[in-house]
């Protein structure tokens, strides 16, 4: 079968014709129009659902079966290629798999009799969503379009904000079957070439048969060894992709996907926000150190109020450590399988939140917060502090919605080394997350720039948020990070 | 090594100089912090072949790479056994459970040692870097609170029995980094001089300012307490709390795990072509614990570990000048 897709185009349109429907195994959607024009007999094929009918009307078939009468096949196909602007986006196409590629794509793609090569003309008008704000990544200040599954919609959105001609986006197809479009999106005079011919050779050795999620393609551009962190970053917002892209960096834009991945990613990143640059610089900062400290309240405040309480609590003054006693001394169960009950808890709720239907979504709500939320204080089967403490915990890490996954799993991990060692398991733990993250490394780019290794400039966007002013003059690009360079 | 930064150089191999700082044993006064500053220029002199001579990696040479592969497993061994040692004043869970205890930290710190000295040099020094500035961060707040609080008269009160020769040799005895500072240093190919006076300039620096610190805040019960500068820890108080002590015990976690993967990723790094990754894997923590379980029942003096970091210095440029010379004749 795939021998046969990868076969040449056949001169005789009644054999085409017959191939198609036998590689097709006869499925109802190939629509296949025969026709005669300019003396020539002809097929348009299309795929059902996935054309504009007014576009094909309009632009293909009305001019397309006026033509006078032309001596042979080849004359024909001069003749449209040549006099007539069918579509702005057409092609020659020799082989099945290309014919394939591009019907199921949304083209209309004319054969005739006596060639073996057929012309595709663009007239994609399938059924997408409209451009609509990013559900994920809030913003005040800031554009609300987000991307949409359409990866061309997505294209334009980014070529609306950059059009500089050093915008670059190549369209490569990726999966065995379902041959989808990635686009790689970089500014040629600002991203290392070395970047961009390290992530084609990263993306050919993509063997999936589908790529149907960001998550299909980023392990293959990410490092082999196992990281907390990922090195490669998704956004859902066109405004962001550009501001990554004019600081060097690359993108991926995937068919299907409303997300684009970014490559290289720093930590560092996953605090900013576009609204950081649409306030005043000492409002940015403030936000900015509100949300390092509301990771590290996420990640480590179980842990730590665990490791007080069971071990360390001569920390505490006398009247919180009072407080603290008598709430805890009504608990049955120990605080370490407190904290990890009301976790384990909050992440049904919060999985059970997602996967519902929107319709039940309100039941959550009242279950979780309302039944067992209130009842298992009032019960006693939870502390009231502790409570509080992992509320506040969750709230924390849903500051930093970037780094969600990780906040989750560290969570548990400090909780269960606090709950066994105290502040010295925290310690040790905390040692081995921060040595993995200082390993976390793509493409030469260290994850932890600019703090280690430190950079002097990069701070002006990092610990503050300098003003525009002095950012003009900085004409930052990625490419400071790399270590090859420094 | 041109990875590391002269920063990241620094706090990585500075790690193994502070840790061993924590555990100090005995009475300090200015004294002492005018000797450990001592010990350091003459370790400065005593780097200068180094810094002149070097010029072929440690790791080429066996040899060296036997002699250097062990003063890092003594080192870690030592830094183990301090870990044990300070057992008494510095409270972990679990570990008051006899030797099974003992035993059970010393393993989980080795664990978290052996999956930091797994991610490479670049990653740790990274990390070192990371966790120095957190350092200087609380050895900031320690030193408001001393200049707060502090009872300066104390500085002039605390008094040791040594004289500045003892106080300069318990200098050079107390320099866990020197091993991890000589082999990385003979494979830096550019700003040698540059790293290594930074280097001393930070340690003789962050040693002073310690000691100080520690002889300032428990000057006054110097003589009764086993570890001046984890009591003067202890006593601080900057800020409105019962005890502050028990988040001294995050930095010195941090240092303790810091100077023991220091050990053994270099130890990695120069075995590395010589002795499988699998077997290494297994055996830098089982010497280093062995090597713990050691000295912590035969500890060595402190002349003996002050002339072992002297030969540390010094062995790698009488390396080459030997291999020169034989060159030479050859």
């Amino acid at each position: 079968m795939k021998d046969n897709l990868n076969t040449e185009l056949l001169h005789s349109l009644g054999e085409n014709l017959d191939q198609l429907k036998s590689l097709s195994g006869g499925t109802s959607d190939l629509l296949i129009n025969e026709f005669n024009t300019g003396g020539i007999h002809c097929a348009l094929i299309c795929c059902e659902g996935m054309f504009s009918s007014q576009t094909i009307a309009e632009l293909v078939l009305e001019p397309i079966t006026n033509i006078s009468p032309q001596p042979d096949v080849h004359a024909l196909f001069r003749y449209i290629m040549r006099n007539m602007l069918l579509s702005t986006d057409r092609q020659e196409i020799f082989s099945y798999s290309e014919l394939f590629r591009f019907v199921n794509s949304g083209f209309a793609v004319l054969v005739a009799e006596g060639t073996g090569k057929g012309l595709a003309f663009g007239v994609q008008g399938y059924a997408s969503r409209s451009v609509q704000e990013p559900a994920g990544e809030g913003n005040v200040m800031g554009s609300h379009e987000g991307f949409v599954e359409t990866v061309r919609t997505n294209m334009s959105l980014v070529r609306r904000r950059l059009k500089s001609p050093e915008l670059v986006m190549e369209l490569i197809s990726k999966g065995s079957k379902s041959s989808t479009d990635l686009c790689i999106c970089y500014m040629k005079d600002r991203v290392p070439e070395k970047l961009i011919s390290d992530i084609r050779r990263s993306l050919d050795n993509i063997r999936l048969e589908t790529i149907l999620s960001a998550g299909y393609i980023r392990p293959f551009i990410e490092r082999k060894k196992p990281e907390i962190f990922s090195s490669t970053g998704t956004t859902e917002r066109p405004d962001i992709l550009c501001s990554k892209l004019i600081e060097g960096r690359a993108a991926i834009l995937i068919d299907g996907v409303p997300y684009a991945v970014i490559i290289p990613r720093l930590f560092c990143e996953s605090f900013q926000t576009l609204d950081d640059y649409a306030f005043k610089p000492f409002y940015a900062v403030f936000m900015r150190w509100l949300k390092y400290a509301a990771f590290l309240i996420a990640v480590l405040l179980p842990a730590v109020y665990a490791a007080i309480v069971m071990y360390h609590p001569e920390l505490l003054n006398s009247t919180l450590l009072m407080l603290l006693v008598k709430a805890e001394k009504n608990a049955p169960l120990s605080i370490i399988t407190e904290s990890m009950l009301v976790l384990v808890m909050y992440g049904i709720i919060r999985e059970a939140g997602i996967r519902l239907p929107k319709p039940t979504g309100g039941a959550v709500s009242i279950i979780s917060g309302l039944i067992i939320g209130d009842a298992a204080v009032q019960s006693g089967l939870v502390s009231t502090p502790l409570l509080t403490i992992t509320a506040l915990a969750v709230l924390s890490g849903l500051v930093v919605p970037d780094l969600d996954p990780q906040i989750t799993v560290l969570r548990f991990g400090f909780l269960i080394a606090g709950g066994i060692f105290g502040l010295f398991g925290i310690s040790l733990f905390a040692c081995a997350v921060l040595v993995n993250v200082c390993a976390t490394e793509d493409y030469g780019f260290p994850y932890t720039a600019p703090l280690s290794p430190f950079k002097t400039g990069g701070m002006g966007d990092t610990l503050i948020r300098t003003g525009f002013r002095k950012m003009q003059d900085r004409d930052f690009t990625v490419e400071e990070y790399h270590e090859e360079n420094n | 090594m041109k990875k590391i930064t002269d920063l990241q150089f620094v706090t990585f191999v500075l790690a193994g100089d502070i840790f061993p700082l924590l555990c100090l044993k005995g009475g300090i006064s200015v004294m002492t912090a005018v000797g450990f500053a001592a010990g350091t220029v003459v370790q400065f002199l005593l780097a200068v072949p180094l810094i002149i001579l070097s010029e072929t990696s440690i790791s080429k040479s066996r040899p060296m790479k036997i002699f250097y592969s062990l003063c890092l497993v003594i080192w870690g061994g030592l830094f183990i056994s301090m870990l044990w040692d300070t057992s008494a004043v510095i409270y972990i869970p679990g570990e008051n459970k006899g030797i099974y205890g003992k035993l059970l930290i010393a393993a989980i710190t080795a664990a978290v040692c052996v999956y930091i000295s797994s991610e490479g040099i670049k990653a740790v020094s990274r990390a070192s870097f990371i966790a120095g500035v957190c350092g200087i961060i609380c050895l900031t707040v320690a030193v408001v609170s001393c200049l707060s609080g502090g009872e300066w008269k104390n500085l002039l009160r605390a008094e040791t029995e040594r004289n500045i020769f003892s106080e300069i040799t318990h200098g050079l005895a107390l320099s866990g980094g020197t091993a991890c500072f000589t082999i990385l240093l003979n494979e830096t190919e550019t700003h040698r001089l540059k790293r290594t006076i930074s280097y001393f300039t930070v340690k003789a620096s962050v040693s002073a300012v310690v000691l100080i610190i520690a002889a300032v805040t428990a000057g006054g019960i110097m003589m009764i307490t086993k570890f001046p500068v984890i009591t003067a820890a202890q006593l601080s108080q900057p800020f409105q709390s019962q005890r502050i002590d028990a988040l001294f015990l995050i930095v010195f976690a941090v240092f303790a795990v810091f100077s023991l993967s220091a050990q053994m990723v270099t130890a990695r790094h120069i075995l590395n072509n010589a002795i499988p990754e699998k077997i290494l894997f297994f055996l830098l923590p089982a010497a280093m614990l062995t090597a713990g379980l050691i000295l912590s029942s035969f500890r060595p003096g402190q002349g003996i570990t002050a002339v072992f970091t002297v030969i540390t210095l010094l062995a790698a440029p009488a390396d080459i000048l030997i291999r020169r010379r034989s060159k030479r004749e050859a």
